[in-house]
C-alpha cells in the first residue's frame, strides 16, 4: 500500500493507518535528523517533533503523492530552526571541542573502526555550512532526486547543484587534511 | 586542455540524472577529457568515504494514540444549553404566553387562546409549586448528569495514570538493563585493578 493510499485511509478516519507511515518512515527521517544535526537525542527528538507536526498537518497536504519530500520539508525547517536556536546557546567549551581537528596520524591508521569513522564524518559533515550540509544529507544519504531537493528546500535546481558541488568540494579539503581516504575503507 | 563543462552538468552526469541524449553525450566527453575524469573521480572518493556512515539499527519505535476526548457529549449539553436558554428567553419575551400548573400537569397557553378571566390566588399557589417542582427536577436531572460526566472523566484519568505508571516501569526496567551492561562492562578492568591495588597497599 502506497503513502497515497495510508493518507486517504488516515483522512477517512483509519487512525492506525497514520501510524503506518510511521513505522515506514521513522528510520529514515530519524538518520536525516542525525547526520544534520549531529546529536543523537537532538534528532530524535526532532523526528518525533517532525512526525507530531505531520500528524496535525496531514490535512493540508494537497497532493498526497508528494508526502515524502513533504516530511522532509517539515524535517528540515525543524532541523534548520533547532540548529539556529542552538547556535546562540553553544558556550566556549563546546566551540573548544568542535575546532579540535584529530591529528593525521590518528586518521591514517587502518585499523579505524566503524565507531571512529563515523564520528570523523560527523564532524566533517557539521563543519560545513548549513546550506550545504543539508543538500549533501539529502542527496548522498537520502538518495532524492535534484528536483526533490529543490522542493523540499524551496530552492532552484541550479543552487541546489551548485551547494552540494561546495559541499563536496569541502568536504574532500577536509577528507585530505586528515588524511583520510577511500583505500582505507 | 581547458574544459568548458559546467560544474552542475558534471554533478548531474555524476548522479545520473542527465536526460538520455545528454548522458550519452557527456560519457563521451569524459572519455577524452582528463580533467572531467579527475573531478569525477574525486567526487567518487568523497561519495564512498560518506557511504562509510551507514544507516544504524532502527532507535526509534513512535505510536501516536488517539487521544478519547468526549467532544459529542459536549457538544450535545451546549446544545441542550442553548435550546434551554432560548426557551427561558421565549417565556420572558413572548407578549401573550401563560404558564399554569393544575393537577399535576404543566399547561402552556399562548397568542390568542388566552384566558379573559384573572386568574385566581388558589392558580398562582398551584402554578408556583409546580414550578417550584419541575425546577428541582431539572436541577436532580442536572446534577445526575455532572455525576455522570465526572465519572466517565475520572475513568479516563485513573486510565491515563496507569498507563503512565506502565511507562514508568518500563523506562524503569530499562535503565536497570543498561546500567546491568555497564557495569559488566567496566567490571573486568576494575577486578584487574583491585588486585594490583591490594598489593600496593600495605
Amino acid at each position: 500500500m502506497s503513502d497515497a493510499d495510508l493518507i486517504l485511509r488516515f483522512r477517512a478516519g483509519q487512525h492506525q493507518a497514520f501510524n503506518l507511515l510511521v513505522w515506514r518512515w521513522q528510520n529514515r527521517l530519524y538518520h536525516f535528523a542525525l547526520r544534520y544535526s549531529g546529536d543523537v537525542e537532538d534528532a530524535r527528538d526532532l523526528c518525533q517533533q517532525s512526525f507530531i507536526r505531520a500528524y496535525r498537518q496531514l490535512h493540508k497536504l494537497r497532493d498526497p503523492e508528494r508526502f515524502s519530500t513533504w516530511l522532509y520539508q517539515i524535517a528540515a525547517n525543524l532541523c534548520r530552526d533547532h540548529l539556529r536556536q542552538r547556535v546562540q546557546h553553544v558556550s566556549l567549551d563546546a566551540y573548544e571541542e568542535a575546532s579540535d581537528r584529530p591529528h593525521p596520524a590518528l586518521c591514517q591508521a587502518a585499523d579505524m573502526d566503524k565507531v571512529e569513522l563515523r564520528d570523523l564524518l560527523n564532524r566533517a559533515l557539521q563543519a560545513l555550512p548549513e546550506e550545504q550540509r543539508v543538500v549533501v544529507v539529502l542527496k548522498e544519504y537520502e538518495g532524492l532526486k535534484f528536483r526533490e531537493i529543490a522542493e523540499v528546500l524551496d530552492a532552484s535546481i541550479n543552487t541546489v547543484k551548485s551547494r552540494l558541488y561546495y559541499g563536496l568540494k569541502a568536504l574532500r579539503k577536509t577528507f585530505n587534511q586528515w588524511g583520510i581516504d577511500r583505500d582505507e575503507l | 586542455m581547458n574544459c568548458n563543462v559546467k560544474k552542475e552538468d558534471l554533478l548531474t552526469f555524476f548522479y545520473g540524472e542527465c536526460e538520455k541524449g545528454e548522458q550519452e553525450r557527456m560519457k563521451e566527453h569524459v572519455a577524452t577529457c582528463a580533467t572531467c575524469r579527475r573531478e569525477l573521480d574525486a567526487l567518487a572518493s568523497t561519495q564512498a568515504l560518506l557511504r562509510a556512515w551507514p544507516d544504524e539499527a532502527p532507535r526509534l519505535d513512535l505510536t501516536f494514540v488517539e487521544a478519547e476526548v468526549p467532544r459529542r457529549r459536549f457538544r450535545l449539553m451546549a446544545s441542550l444549553a442553548a435550546a434551554a436558554a432560548a426557551a427561558v428567553v421565549l417565556f420572558f419575551a413572548w407578549p401573550e404566553f401563560e404558564l399554569s400548573y393544575r393537577a399535576g400537569e404543566l399547561d402552556l397557553k399562548w397568542g390568542e387562546t388566552l384566558a379573559d378571566e384573572p386568574p385566581t390566588r388558589a392558580d398562582l399557589l398551584a402554578t408556583q409549586e409546580g414550578t417550584v417542582a419541575l425546577m428541582n427536577q431539572l436541577l436532580r436531572a442536572s446534577e445526575t448528569r455532572q455525576q455522570r460526566v465526572f465519572d466517565h472523566l475520572l475513568t479516563e484519568i485513573q486510565a491515563q495514570r496507569y498507563q503512565d505508571l506502565q511507562l514508568i516501569n518500563r523506562q524503569f526496567e530499562q535503565f536497570d538493563r543498561e546500567i546491568y551492561i555497564h557495569l559488566r562492562r567496566d567490571e573486568a578492568p576494575v577486578m584487574e585493578v583491585l588486585p594490583a591495588m591490594r598489593y600496593i597497599d600495605p
